[in-house]
């Protein structure tokens, strides 16, 4: 007699005693049936990973960097947890294998660095060698495109640093003053709900239970109504707000906080340090490479199927090695947890906006169908959470590889609380003016909807579907 | 009527499975949400997952079909048999739903296999009796297969074959293992508590829970492992 459905579950879970658990083994294996138990066990985990993420936190709570060495033959679980960009709707992460890809490849291109040529040429060399078969133009375009997002990334942040704040309103309406009101308004209603499908994502449990329902909206948002300069006013109001409550850099430090031990006194300003990081830039140019080449290679497998560009990819390395500096201030009592989350709001929200700009330039460059494309690839919700992983996972990679500023060693002897105390603060800090913000926006978009003055679209799909909410 | 949103609260927090048998139900009575619901936030993970890494194809009227089986022609409406049968114990639907669907879409998938004379036994993975072998005296006689897996067993941290070593290859209950494996786990701290503090809080629930979920991964660890090295045998 075969084993039934509820036995079977019951002994995928090991709820049945000993005995029994012998006895159907015994029957399944008759049956042929045996090796599924094993699949079925890896499917639970897989379609339970949140749940299993709060149950079984991080196995590994150090690493020494020895340990580090020999992580390919381990069992690959160390530090996986740490790194996934939690998220409700998203699942995107990159895994330690992923991550240690990449730091290889950056390993390889210091070796293979050769002095008498510019930084620029020794990449373009050395994506040739890894990329088998380029094209020495895409190269260079690879290249550029790496440079222009770290360039507009650091001159936007330098300028936020400078002023103590990001003027986003006055900003987001010179940004591509001359693109066509409508699709403007559509660019910046895509890059809104991309923003706050994010922005709930970073939130706990808790707090995103009372933001309810905005996740349904995954698709492209086309706008049905003629817009009128009021409506961009009112859009760009929301992106702003939300740009300056953001909490971008929240979800990667809340995945990174269990990696050590102790909380450093002191304060002094961090500005300055962050300011003078544009020294960075050959790491950012480096480790951007090191990704994208891991990305075009499929290596990321989590990255599959997804359309980043470089410049994308350059902006999340220079917001993730921006954290990097503040979070080693902190930890050296450089600056206090105040200043230490108003500067990495005023990160995430400056690499959020300058992926906007990059989009909204392409935009007006791209013809047809081509801007309508470039709308999602930006700004399909799973594309944020993915730079959103990137931007903790690339902290590690960076931290790994940067021999000078010696931040592995650093990051292994941070005490765990560091990460505790700022998640905390900012939960507590941002939590009453993002939940007005978060349920403000969510209201609004209702009311969009329910005067279906923009409609949902599936993409690749001529259907258009109005969302209900 | 039911206040869906209070519905799908209850069902983030079922810990006697009320809501799971609730749900079921509904779902067995063809209602819309309940349905729509389960095919899409509970079922859609569990489809692509099979569809990726068993079937390698489009599975979605068969995960259909075989989910709402048998179809009552006269009233025109499926009946939903195998979620009628869950009961609810110590398991949510979602759990149930994808060891029944995983269960027949492995079989399915070995069914076809061997009408293409391929190899008929998922032998691209882990199989259950080379890991019960992994820790006994290495014997010369091992086939490849074998091998392979051994020396993936061995390549995983001691947490996972210590997860491994009690679950599977002893057998053991979730609840007579957690003690032992207890020093592994370091659950999110949450509400002002501490992870130490959490876990102490567990109920038994949590705990079968935890167990299960760090049997299917380290099972996941065991398989990349695999993957990785099965081209050197």
């Amino acid at each position: 007699m075969g084993v039934d459905d509820i036995t079977f579950c019951r002994f995928v879970n090991n709820d049945l005693p000993q005995a029994k658990m012998i006895e159907i083994e015994k029957t399944l294996i008759k049956d042929g049936e045996i090796n599924v138990s094993l699949q079925a066990s890896i499917l639970n985990h897989s379609i339970n990973k949140d749940y299993a993420d709060d149950l079984l936190g991080i196995d590994e709570k150090s690493i020494t960097t020895k340990d580090r060495t020999s992580l390919y033959n381990d069992s690959k679980e160390t530090n996986n947890n740490s790194l996934i960009l939690k998220n409700s709707t998203m699942e995107n992460k990159l895994s330690k294998e992923e991550i240690l890809k990449v730091q290889d490849l950056v390993v390889n291109f210091n070796e293979s660095y050769n002095s008498e040529l510019s930084l620029k040429e020794n990449l373009v060399t050395f994506y040739l060698s890894q990329r088998p078969g380029a094209l020495l133009e895409d190269a260079h375009a690879i290249t550029n495109g790496l440079e222009s997002g770290i360039v507009s990334f650091n001159a936007n942040l330098k300028k936020a640093l400078e002023n103590g704040e990001f003027d986003y309103a006055t900003e987001l309406k010179e940004l591509a003053s001359e693109m066509p009101i409508n699709e403007k308004y559509e660019l910046y209603i895509n890059f809104l709900a991309a923003l706050q499908t994010l922005s709930v994502g970073n939130l706990s449990t808790e707090q995103a239970s009372q933001i309810e329902n905005f996740q349904t909206i995954r698709q492209r948002l086309i706008v049905k109504d003629e817009v009128t300069e009021e409506m961009l006013c009112d859009v760009e109001d929301k992106i702003g707000q939300l740009l300056k409550n953001n909490n971008f850099c929240l979800g990667s430090l809340e995945s990174l906080k269990e990696l050590i031990d102790e909380l450093p006194n002191g304060s002094e300003a961090v500005e300055s340090v962050v300011i003078n990081s544009e020294q960075d830039m050959r790491e950012k140019m480096i480790t951007s490479m090191a990704t994208y080449i891991a990305y075009q290679n499929e290596e990321l497998e989590s990255l599959r199927g997804q359309e980043l560009t470089p410049e994308a990819i350059a902006i999340s390395v220079a917001a993730g090695i921006e954290e990097m500096h503040v979070m080693n201030d902190l930890n050296s009592g450089r600056t206090t947890v105040d200043k230490a989350i108003k500067v990495l709001k005023i990160i995430g929200g400056i690499a959020l906006f300058s992926l906007l700009a990059y989009v909204a330039f392409n935009c007006i460059t791209a013809i047809g169908t081509l801007s309508m494309v470039m709308f999602m690839v930006a700004f399909g919700s799973t594309t944020i959470a993915t730079i959103g992983a990137f931007l903790a996972s690339l902290f590690v990679v960076w931290s790994l590889t940067n021999s000078a500023f010696n931040a592995g060693e650093k990051i292994i002897n941070w005490s765990s609380r560091i990460f505790d105390v700022v998640v905390d603060t900012w939960r507590e800090t941002v939590w009453p003016s993002i939940f007005v913000v978060l349920r403000g926006i969510k209201d609004w978009f209702v009311s969009l909807f329910q005067k279906k003055s923009i409609v949902e679209v599936q993409q690749n799909d001529d259907n258009v579907i109005v969302s209900t909410m | 009527m039911t206040d869906w949103n209070d519905f799908k609260k209850r069902l983030n927090n079922d810990t006697d499975y009320y809501a799971n048998k609730e749900l079921a139900k509904m779902v067995v009575s063809n209602d819309t949400k309940a349905v729509f619901y389960y095919l899409t936030e509970i079922g859609m993970p569990i489809m692509k997952h099979i569809e990726y890494s068993i079937m390698h194809r489009d599975i979605t009227a068969e995960y259909y079909m075989f989910l709402s089986f048998p179809y009552d022609k006269q009233a025109e409406k499926p009946l939903w048999h195998r979620v009628d049968l869950y009961k609810g114990i110590n398991c949510l639907l979602s759990t149930y739903t994808s060891n029944i669907t995983c269960r027949y879409f492995c079989k399915l998938s070995n069914k076809e296999k061997r009408k293409l004379e391929k190899d008929g036994e998922l032998l691209e993975y882990v199989d259950y009796e080379s890991l019960i072998r992994c820790e006994s005296a290495f014997d010369e006689e091992d086939d490849m297969q074998t091998k392979c897996v051994r020396k993936a067993y061995q390549m995983l941290s001691e947490r996972y074959r210590l997860v491994l070593h009690y679950l599977v290859i002893e057998k053991m209950p979730a609840l007579d293992a957690f003690p032992l494996l207890e020093q592994y786990i370091h659950p999110r701290p949450k509400d002002g508590l501490t992870s130490d503090e959490v876990k102490q809080s567990w109920t038994n629930k949590q705990r079968q829970d935890a167990l299960s979920l760090l049997k299917g991964y380290a099972l996941k660890h065991l398989q990349d492992n695999f993957r990785s090295i099965k081209n050197e045998f």
